[in-house]
């Protein structure tokens, strides 16, 4: 319980949760409840009122998404950063290999150009 | 008597000039622990893996983001409400910023892309032929100068293969490296993962769409306007039956058996909800499963790859059931 309290996070979660299930059980009834109404207006009333739990839930959504987005985009740049890190190391391997590769083709050019003047 | 003077020294004068070759062997036996390139070419894979999986999962798509929107003006067109611009500018600003976490799913891919090219690197094996050529070519140049070669053709093989040593042991290390540099990453993603409320953001906004479509379904299939046929094809199908060619028909025509499916298709979609939450779960649970791959590489380790594949087929399989 302390927790709870204590976590804004968590008290945060369990408000997202206890909206969700609202607006779940409010949209899930909807079908039956407007198959039931006779008039227009009583239909008009059933969505009125389970629009009201659905904007409770997506404002509460919207406004709690704010506390974790940057955590997201930290994660997402240290991922890129990463990437770029291990790209370099692998074209670290690549050209020390070119080099020496290049060492042996100046070589053998030296060769082929010291037989032009024997 | 010279001999014997001289022996000592030319024994000595080889010691120095193996010593620093000794070095470098042992330098090369230190540096090639045991981590094994083909395990991590593996677990790059599977990495790549678990992050599609895990995006699919977590993340709503953009077919069921446009098929929620689509339902929810439907029921108020259905109730002769006005469109709920509020609620759908909701769902816009929503959805883009849900999208934008997507990205770390996407760079994660990215990044296991990359270790897979390191892991994959044939630069050792292209060192070794460069040092070989290098002494063929120094060789060629003394034969053409008229002069004895200056390297014998087992001491260039031994060049080479000393080369190729060395630059194995350098992409061991970088693999290495380069794993651990992937595993602190994703121990912070199944931390944020991990977080109640990222979990119920997550979670909940996936569900909430998800039961504005099935609301919609089961008012369509109230009216009869949705064939059934299907559905009945798969109840008839374990005694190798499918639904007869009026069956659309006779169940437009029998409130019972509408009813009866109608529930199913309730029941169903209700399962679908709890799947969502499963298949959070399974994201998480695979993440884990990679962190301790990657701790069984840099541990030269073998990497057993089982229990991830089990859980990217946990995965898939919770995505088949959504999608049914």
């Amino acid at each position: 319980m302390q927790t709870i309290v204590m976590d804004g996070n968590l008290q945060m979660a369990e408000a997202l949760a206890a909206f969700n299930a609202s607006t779940l059980a409010a949209t899930a009834a909807l079908p039956k409840a407007l198959d039931k109404c006779e008039t227009e207006q009583q239909m008009q009333k059933i969505i009125a009122d389970r629009d009201i739990v659905q904007l409770a839930y997506i404002n509460a959504l919207h406004k709690s998404l704010k506390h974790t987005g940057p955590l997201f985009e930290q994660i997402a740049k240290d991922l890129a950063c990463a990437a770029k890190e291990i790209e370099k190391k692998s074209k670290k391997l690549t050209s020390a290999a070119d080099a020496l590769s290049l060492l042996a083709d100046a070589a053998r050019l030296a060769s082929a150009l010291a037989l032009a003047f024997v | 008597m010279q001999t014997i003077v001289e022996q000592p020294n030319r024994c000595s004068r080889s010691a120095i000039v193996k010593l620093p070759l000794y070095v470098l062997v042992l330098f090369l036996l230190q540096a090639c622990h045991s981590l094994n390139i083909e395990s991590a070419r593996t677990l790059a894979e599977e990495g790549r893996n678990v992050a599609a999986a895990g995006s699919s999962q977590i993340f709503v798509s953009d077919m069921e983001f446009r098929n929620a929107r689509e339902a929810e003006v439907f029921m108020h067109a259905y109730a002769g409400a006005e469109k709920p611009d509020q609620i759908l500018e909701y769902y816009k600003s929503i959805m883009l910023e849900l999208s934008k976490r997507k990205t770390v799913f996407t760079n994660l891919a990215s990044l296991y892309a990359i270790f897979y090219d390191l892991s994959s690197n044939d630069a050792p094996a292209r060192i070794e032929t460069a040092v070989n050529n290098l002494g063929d070519a120094v060789n060629n140049y003394a034969t053409t100068l008229s002069s004895a070669p200056f390297l014998s053709n087992e001491s260039v093989t031994k060049a080479g293969a000393i080369a190729h040593a060395a630059m194995s042991a350098r992409k061991k290390n970088m693999i290495m490296q380069s794993s651990v540099l992937i595993r602190e990453r994703l121990h912070r993603l199944l931390k944020l993962l991990e977080n109640p409320l990222v979990r119920q953001q997550l979670v909940t906004w996936k569900m909430n769409l998800a039961q504005n479509r099935a609301a919609v379904a089961q008012m369509l299939m109230s009216h009869g306007v949705l064939d059934a046929t299907p559905l009945l094809n798969q109840m008839g199908s374990d005694a190798g039956l499918q639904g007869a060619p009026d069956a659309a028909d006779i169940i437009r025509k029998n409130t019972r058996l509408s009813n009866g499916l109608e529930q199913v298709i309730v029941y169903r979609m209700q399962n679908n909800l709890l799947a969502i939450d499963k298949g959070y779960d399974a994201t998480c649970k695979a993440i884990r499963e990679l962190i301790h791959l990657h701790e069984q590489l840099e541990k030269g380790e073998p990497v057993t790859v089982a229990s991830v594949r089990q859980a990217i087929a946990e995965l898939q399989s919770i995505a088949e059931q959504l999608n049914k």
